[in-house]
């Protein structure tokens, strides 16, 4: 499912049109980045957390070439599935 | 930062936002969420523009072991909801980090040097780099000054060298010109001479050369300075001999020389007379039998030396001693006499040739050795009488028979030091003690002049 699709069928759940439901999704988006771009955690019960954790510089080796390579450190986002989720993609979304 | 937002908290924000009523604003986030999941249901992936990709992975099922039990288990297979934040998104959250970028390392870079360099560059870079520059500089100025000083010293060095070999050849050249004038040359001769053996023999012989190339020049005396320098110093025959067969010589010069010779010998040498010599010889001779006599006489007695003598023998003792004094101090009256007596003959008598004076004086010189020679015997025989002299330690297997030295007790020192420093052993402190009448070895006065004795093995 591709943005396009998604927008549209959360626009037929909403009761919005799609262009109002992207404007809507895309400030809700905002808010979202707004909270990661502050290193915050977001638990969204019944879904999942997202996290934003530091992974710490290391160095990697080209296995082809035998090169070392340092890697900085970065934040990155994380998700994990709640298991309530997890739970029902198990079961196919049967609840 | 790092606070833990519920949906209630991002509705909020995100009413706030889209001006929507907080009620709507929860609504359509909830419904948001509950379509990524609708989507992974049924397509197993949402793509949302702007936040990233959920997918749903299949994990198979795998072995694995109960790290409680250590009994083998095996996970079951399940599906896992995997997410891949949009590009934008994860560059947004990288922010702090987006300046780094991945470094290749070189095979010899090592880490813990690399974080040592981050440190010195960031930390240390602005407190070192002004004062090794200033110790640089410094440095380069130091041995620049060096070179110029070392310069500046080899230049004064070869100045001054070259003043000193300037000057005596100069001071020659005037002696030669003052050569012939007698009532001068007396007074300089010798102070040009003194100079000249200062400035060193090596390079006297070659200023003699040059000295003698400039008096050639001159037209004076070549052979008059060297030989006036070398005449109180030497006074050989050989220079003798020389100075006659220069023709130029003249004979205030030769008087003065002869004078200079004649002194020189009056100081350092006296002349014999063969007669005097044998005689002197013969009472040497004399004191020296007597004393052997005489030594003999106390070895061969019972040895109680420490022991106390009877007044009889102490008695004859005194006359041997008053008669052994008598005897060295006409010894020494009639060499006395000799020596007067010789230097009024030389006196009257300059003309002696000077091989027979060099070869009297030789034989003088081997005379007096064997005199000494005698003398020293006789006090070496005379031995036991000095053991009388000087107190003696009760049952000591050492005699005391002399004065090695004295020392002043200053702080710091001790008997025990002494006996060390003189005998190499430190069993000789009860003859210090004896020799100074020190009772208590403990308590020896400050600043007091100890005598060090001579010890001889009984």
């Amino acid at each position: 499912m591709n943005n396009k699709e998604f927008i549209s069928s959360l626009a037929s759940a909403a009761g919005h049109s799609p262009r109002d439901t992207q404007v809507l999704a895309n400030h809700l988006l905002a808010e979202l980045t707004s909270l990661f771009e502050d290193e915050n955690q977001l638990n969204v019960q019944g879904f999942g957390t997202f996290e934003v954790k530091k992974r710490l510089e290391r160095v990697i080796v080209n296995p082809g070439t035998g090169q070392r390579m340092l890697v900085p450190p970065k934040l990155t986002l994380n998700f994990k599935a709640s298991p309530v989720l997890k739970d029902r993609m198990q079961k196919g979304g049967e609840v | 930062m790092e606070h833990r937002f519920t949906l209630a908290d991002l509705t909020e924000g995100f009413a706030r936002r889209a001006h929507l009523p907080q009620r709507e604003a929860e609504s359509f986030a909830k419904l948001f969420f509950a379509q990524i999941e609708q989507g992974l249901l049924r397509e197993n992936m949402v793509k949302i523009k702007g936040l990233g990709v959920f997918k749903l992975v299949e994990v198979e099922s795998r072995e694995s072991i109960d790290i409680n039990s250590g009994a083998r288990i095996e996970i079951d297979g399940h599906t896992k909801v995997s997410f891949t934040p949009d590009a934008v998104l994860r560059d947004a959250v990288n922010k702090p980090f987006s300046d780094f970028e991945t470094v290749v390392l070189n095979e010899a870079t090592d880490l813990a040097q690399m974080e040592a360099e981050v440190l010195s560059e960031e930390t240390l870079r602005g407190i070192e780099e002004t004062p090794t520059d200033l110790a640089e500089e410094s440095e380069s100025q130091q041995t620049s000054s060096q070179t110029e000083k070392s310069a500046a010293v080899i230049a004064t060095e070869t100045q001054a060298s070259a003043q000193t070999n300037q000057q005596p050849i100069e001071k020659q050249v005037e002696a030669s010109d003052l050569t012939p004038q007698p009532p001068h040359s007396q007074a300089e001769e010798p102070s040009v001479s003194a100079t000249v053996v200062n400035a060193g023999e090596g390079e006297a012989a070659g200023r003699n050369e040059e000295s003698q190339a400039v008096a050639e020049n001159v037209g004076t005396p070549v052979e008059e300075v060297p030989e006036a320098a070398d005449g109180p110093v030497s006074a050989s025959a050989p220079q003798m001999a020389v100075v006659g067969e220069t023709p130029l010589v003249q004979k205030a010069a030769v008087v003065e020389e002869a004078e200079l010779v004649q002194n020189a010998y009056q100081v350092k040498t006296q002349p014999h007379h063969h007669g005097w010599g044998h005689l002197l010889f013969g009472l040497l001779a004399a004191v020296v039998f007597l004393g052997i006599g005489f030594a003999a006489g106390f070895f061969l007695r019972p040895a109680n030396m420490s022991g106390g003598l009877t007044d009889a023998e102490m008695l004859w003792l005194k006359e041997r001693r008053a008669q052994e004094a008598q005897a060295a101090l006409q010894a020494e009256k009639a060499e006395q006499a000799a020596k007067a007596a010789k230097a009024a003959k030389d006196v009257k008598a300059p003309a002696k040739t000077e091989t027979e004076k060099t070869v009297a004086d030789v034989k003088k010189d081997t005379t007096r050795h064997a005199a000494a020679g005698a003398v020293s015997v006789a006090a070496e025989k005379q031995q036991p009488s000095e053991v009388l002299a000087y107190p003696q330690l009760d049952g000591g297997e050492y005699l005391i028979v002399g004065i090695k030295g004295t020392e002043v007790m200053t702080p710091g020192k001790t008997l025990l030091n002494i006996s060390l420093k003189y005998y190499k052993s430190k069993d000789f402190v009860p003859y210090i003690c004896a020799m100074n009448g020190i009772k208590n070895p403990d308590v020896v006065p400050l600043n007091k002049e100890l005598k060090i004795p001579e010890l001889k093995h009984q």
